[in-house]
């Protein structure tokens, strides 16, 4: 199964090309060029992973991960970023980000954190299912 | 080292590695428009291997791709070396229009991150000043970053640079005035004090809902 990636950073060049090689690497990725928009997406379609610049207008990468988060805690969030300091990977990780990758990034190291993501992804979705389930049997008293 | 002068070595330095922070980003966007290019090239070279035949017109794509990122990457490491350069001289012939230019482009990212940037309108005529060019364009950058915190909702932000009889003066407008209660509040020490350096009067008008900087 492919894995789906939602590509959001405000530079269209590096969207475009990254865009490209992913596909050429049998993903299905949808890109965006704001957070504002990346959420609207989101709403409505699931993604194995969010991969997203840490500093773009509108809304920064914290604030949108957090944000991504809380509609959809199963999905995998990635973030870019021009410094990848030991503060704004801490800020990250404890914001909910699976990882934080430091560009220029090189593409097959990120393939294998996509991979990951989709499995992480998958997991978690088993884990809600099987919550509902337990959930409804215990309505019935069972 | 008096404690006004070491205040004021802090805000120049403070002020230079937000730039510097700013700029070296922006490289790296450039960077890594430039790897992902150089990874497209390297996909390719396989997919020729494999026997896949491959696009002229695509390969031109990216080697113009790269022309514009390179010109892209020197326009930014010019400004940067100009930003630099500004610290030169403790006074000089400073053109106030040019110096709202050259910081609302060298701070352009961090501008669009506070939203829509501001609508810069300069004097037809040159308005230069003597002044110390590096502490100008902090202070510009200040009341520009409050002027952005405080905009109000319902219009454009400007600024303006004029001259009112003698004196050259910068107006930061469409600010909501509920902000602007006193000049006190509104700036830092720091900001304070390097108008005081220059020399320049710093206004907030609650009614007309600006910055107002006045030059000696």
């Amino acid at each position: 199964m492919k894995e789906r990636v939602l590509l959001v950073d405000d530079e269209v060049e590096f969207l475009e090309i990254m865009a490209e090689r992913m596909r050429a690497r049998d993903m299905e990725v949808t890109t965006s060029t704001s957070a504002t928009e990346a959420l609207s997406l989101i709403a409505a379609e699931s993604y194995d992973a969010v991969i997203m610049d840490f500093m773009m207008p509108e809304m920064d990468g914290i604030q949108a991960l957090k944000a991504i988060k809380e509609k959809r805690p199963e999905m995998q969030i990635i973030l870019l970023t021009g410094h990848a300091t030991v503060q704004k990977g801490v800020e990250a990780m404890k914001a909910g980000a699976m990882d934080f990758v430091e560009k220029p990034a090189d593409l097959d190291a990120l393939a294998t954190k996509i991979k990951k993501a989709h499995h992480q992804k998958a997991v978690i979705v088993q884990k809600q299912s099987q919550d509902k389930v337990i959930e409804m049997l215990r309505r019935f008293g069972m | 080292m008096t404690e006004d002068s070491q205040a004021m070595a802090f805000e120049g330095v403070r002020f230079f590695g937000e730039m510097s922070a700013s700029i070296s980003h922006e490289i790296k966007n450039v960077l890594a428009i430039i790897n992902e290019n150089a990874g497209l090239l390297q996909d390719m070279v396989m997919m020729i291997e494999k026997g896949l035949p491959l696009s002229p017109e695509r390969l031109s794509q990216l080697s113009q791709s790269i022309v514009r990122q390179v010109k892209r990457g020197d326009r930014i490491v010019k400004d940067m070396n100009r930003f630099a350069h500004s610290a030169d001289h403790p006074s000089e012939a400073v053109e106030i229009g040019d110096v709202i230019h050259f910081i609302s482009v060298l701070a352009a990212r961090l501008i669009a991150m506070k939203g829509e940037p501001p609508k810069i309108e300069v004097s037809a005529t040159p308005i230069t000043v003597v002044t110390n060019r590096f502490f100008l364009e902090d202070l510009v950058w200040a009341c520009l970053c409050r002027a952005m915190d405080t905009r109000a909702p319902d219009q454009t932000l400007g600024i303006v640079a004029e001259k009112t009889g003698n004196a050259p003066r910068i107006r930061f407008c469409g600010l909501a005035g509920d902000f602007l209660a006193s000049e006190a509040g509104l700036f830092s020490l720091q900001e304070r004090m390097v108008a005081g350096l220059l020399g320049i009067q710093m206004r907030a008008d609650k009614d007309k809902g600006e910055i107002v900087l006045i030059f000696p």
